[in-house]
């Protein structure tokens, strides 16, 4: 199993160790204005360079809810990828994952809000040629291993915060009179939002889980029904997180279950962690290894 | 310029198939009920609960209407092939942002695509605008525009917090639990303590009437009661 995580700026990535990692996906997909954000600039072709110097796969991910107005800058990004050492585009748009296949037939992952439910549409995608898909984040197991069987690569969040929806605006904003700072700086305050003990955590379009999905215990699990990327989900994280949890999850996978290392992760998050979807319950609960 | 309408008293209308359909079950038809109402009106009914492909196919095996409303871009293909003289119609759960997105769901086999009403506010920037990148296709299908809709706190389709606060999924199992009308405390942290409120929030699906015009425009409300829909 590939272990990948994602980095949004050029900065970031020289600033934190990629060595627990087999692949790198380049840039926010949350957001034009993040500040440096890789896919909205001229850095992109000098970041693929310094992933694979250090020996790892360079994806390139692209913004998850492209209207038309955002299409030339799409357009721009793919052009900058063709010029330069990258092996995979990433999308969660099928328009322009269709596109890319049909022009370019590039090396495509459809991103987990993609919205892929069943094998029908896994069915469709392996058609165009896509590669490799991240299924939709609320479905189970079960369903995933029915989407493995069409052949295609499987990636799962394997840690980290999951988005819960996608909006056509940027919910931190509006804070941007009572936090005093302005877009972009604002992304970089943690925020939450808390209701009852349910937490949220808005990033860019997105709002992600305030918990971690945590999947330490069910490695094998997720071996056993051939997923080939675990992803650990960093891009709303300070730039130690990926390398804390990446060293953990490459740990386990070369040498196996370390109950420290378990409660290191289980301790990282102020808001605990979580299964997700993954054994059909509640996404916000944690069942640990008994299931 | 077509309207699709939720009240059973038009003559073009869409509604739900008990266990299909995305919301209240409450307000959904029976097969034989749908293949009452089809003797004498259009009928699009909305199978959008994301299923399998055979098991949308076995219903609208036995479902007189014209047209389905699909929420899967497998099942949409599926349904072109074994249905071709059904219009087919890519729902607004799939999200359907840009010109690209309009010529796939075309190419796969829908004959209508539902365009998000958030992007109504942009409406000038017609999906129909194209760049030299975006050849023409024959396939491209109709537009579906809202006329009337309840403008969420995520796109729809998009928002996964029913199944992660209550375990069930607004798109597998049709319910939501409108979480995203609680009140919301809105907490900044700083320098690691456990943070400072700065707002409360609620993010309640906001009732809009838009100035549109499209080749459809629907009025959302299958999730409304009969005396709301009446009220508008």
């Amino acid at each position: 199993m590939e272990i990948v995580t994602n980095v949004p700026t050029l900065e970031q990535l020289s600033k934190c160790s990629l060595e627990p990692y087999d692949g790198i996906y380049l840039g926010n997909p949350y957001c034009w204005r993040y500040d440096g954000n890789l896919i909205a600039s001229d850095d992109i072709k000098n970041a693929v360079e310094l992933v694979k110097s250090e020996g790892k796969k360079a994806y390139v991910t692209t913004y998850a809810v492209p209207r038309n107005k955002d299409l030339p800058l799409i357009f721009k990004l793919i052009d900058a990828i063709m010029d330069s050492d990258v092996d995979a585009i990433e999308s969660t748009n099928l328009g322009v994952i269709n596109y890319i296949k049909k022009e370019y037939d590039f090396r495509v992952h459809a991103g987990g809000l993609t919205n892929i439910y069943t094998s029908a549409t896994a069915e469709l995608l392996v058609e165009i040629g896509v590669e490799r898909i991240m299924p939709a984040y609320e479905i189970s197991l079960e369903e995933i291993e029915m989407i493995k069987r069409t052949g295609v690569e499987i990636e799962v969040v394997i840690h980290g915060k999951i988005p819960l929806g996608i909006s056509h605006n940027c919910f931190l904003t509006k804070f941007e009179e009572s936090l005093g700072e302005k877009c972009p700086d604002i992304c970089r305050r943690e925020v939450y939002f808390e209701s009852d003990g349910l937490v949220l955590k808005p990033f860019g379009n997105v709002t992600l889980s305030g918990k971690d999905v945590c999947m330490y215990e069910h490695i094998e699990k997720l071996i056993e029904i051939g997923v080939n990327a675990g992803r650990v989900e960093g891009i709303s994280e300070r730039i130690g997180y990926r390398e804390r949890v990446g060293r953990i999850y490459r740990r386990r996978l070369e040498v196996g279950f370390d109950r420290k290392d378990l409660e290191k992760l289980l301790s990282l998050n102020r808001h605990g962690v979580c299964n997700g979807f993954y054994f059909n319950r509640t996404g916000q609960l944690y069942v640990g290894g008994g299931v | 310029m077509h309207l699709m309408s939720p009240d059973i008293e038009k003559d073009t209308i869409y509604i739900g198939l008990k266990g299909f359909s995305r919301y209240s079950d409450e307000f959904s038809y029976t097969i034989d009920e749908i293949n009452s109402l089809c003797r004498e009106k259009e009928v699009f009914v909305a199978l959008n609960r994301v299923k399998e492909a055979d098991e949308v196919m076995g219903v609208m095996e036995k479902i007189n209407a014209k047209g389905f409303i699909l929420n899967d871009a497998g099942t949409i293909r599926e349904a072109k092939k074994r249905f071709p003289d059904r219009v087919i119609v890519a729902s607004v759960g799939l999200n359907i942002l840009n010109e690209l997105d309009v010529q796939f769901y075309g190419d796969i086999g829908a004959d209508i695509v539902v365009i998000p009403p958030e992007l109504n506010d942009e409406l000038k920037e017609d999906l129909g605008w194209q760049l030299p990148q975006i050849k023409p296709n024959q396939k491209r299908p109709k537009i579906e525009r809202f006329k009337f809709a309840l403008v969420e706190m995520f796109y729809k389709g998009k928002c996964y917090l029913n199944a992660f606060f209550i375990g069930k999924s607004t798109k597998k199992d049709g319910v939501c639990g409108k979480l995203c009308s609680r009140r919301w405390k809105v907490k900044v942290i700083l320098n690691d303590t456990d943070g400072k409120d700065v707002a409360i929030l609620k993010f309640a699906p906001q009732p809009k009437e838009f100035d549109v015009s499209a080749e459809y425009l629907k009025i959302e409300g299958r999730q409304l009661r009969k005396t709301q829909k009446k009220a508008r």
